[in-house]
């Protein structure tokens, strides 16, 4: 699910990144060539997300404490809203914006996998059939199922429609070519929010 | 103070992911997400064995924090769960994209029912 990096090839790996990444190598004579290792500043902006995501769920956690035995609100809610963040994200990874090396990286692989838990929900769905709150945790287990497929369809119908709609605006654009003078309005609007997204 | 090393145990989380990821789709052509369903697993068995430390051995609530909501939660992922089961079953394997969500909601309860029982019988 990992995006290639255009770096990988042109960073040389020092002995640190080497030894963490050697638990989930399986170096011997059998094993495949080893390709370049992650470059270090893809590793750095997932940090960085990861941070981010990490504390944001922690501090939700504290600000929105749901009691034992009771439904999980915050990590359900937390589940489903990055769902939907990660689903319209990776449309615009992918089909809008031109390549980048770090916007994946820095909020899908960052910050929404590490805001969004699978292993809280388990535990947590775990812990409520163990107290005999089966209700609840089946309510928990299909809830967060259904809203966090339902909302990454939602991310994944809007970018699609932003697509779209930028499509029919370029088509616009070409179409009224001659008259330049004509579209000025209507052409400005996506060049100004592919440079935000650059910057 | 203990948010920064809640989050510093999420960006590793979050590293390990990525890496464990990486070398498990170098090596496995196939259309089921099955890094992070690993991923999915794992995290949920150790954070499982962090609960059961803490509710039945006074493992350090703190120390929770930071290898539960921190590392495992870090690592663990339900975005790209969600994400994935989409894409997989708009590229026409609905098969595959039922599989994931059994296999992942399965194993995983499992794992962390795994892990919280080991807690218990230690």
């Amino acid at each position: 699910m990992t995006q290639p990096s255009t770096e990988q090839a042109a960073e040389t790996p020092d002995d640190e990144r080497l030894g963490e990444a050697s638990p989930f190598e399986e170096p011997g004579p059998d094993s495949p060539p080893r390709r370049a290792a992650p470059a270090p500043k893809v590793l750095a902006v997932i940090a960085l997300g990861g941070f981010a995501g990490g504390v944001a769920r922690y501090e939700l956690g504290l600000a929105f404490p749901t009691a034992h035995g009771t439904f999980p609100a915050t990590t359900f809610g937390i589940n489903v809203a990055g769902s939907f963040i990660l689903a319209l994200l990776m449309i615009f990874v992918l089909e809008i914006w031109p390549p980048t090396t770090y916007i994946r990286p820095l909020f899908g692989t960052g910050f929404c996998g590490a805001f969004t838990t699978f292993s809280t929900m388990t535990v947590g769905a775990d812990q409520l059939f163990a107290d005999g709150r089966t209700g609840t945790a089946l309510g928990y287990l299909f809830g967060s199922l259904a809203a966090g497929l339902g909302a990454a369809s939602l991310g994944l119908t809007i970018g699609r429609s932003v697509l779209a709609a930028r499509h029919r605006a370029h088509a616009e654009q070409a179409e009224h070519a001659e008259h330049p003078e004509q579209t000025e309005h209507a052409a400005a609007t996506p060049a100004t929010a592919e440079g935000q997204v650059r910057a | 103070m203990l948010f920064v090393l809640v989050g510093l145990g999420a960006s590793f989380g979050a590293i390990a992911r990525y890496l464990l990821d990486q070398a498990v789709s170098r090596r496995r052509a196939f259309a089921f997400p099955f890094g992070t369903w690993l991923i999915n697993i794992t995290g949920s068995f150790v954070l499982g064995l962090m609960t059961g430390l803490t509710a039945h051995h006074g493992l350090d609530t703190r120390v929770l924090a930071v290898v539960g909501t921190g590392i495992c939660g870090g690592y663990t992922t339900f975005s790209t769960f969600s994400y994935e089961t989409l894409r997989v079953a708009e590229d026409g394997s609905s098969g595959l994209a039922v599989g994931n969500i059994l296999g992942s909601f399965a194993c995983g309860l499992g794992a962390a029912a795994l892990g919280l029982g080991l807690a218990l019988a230690v």
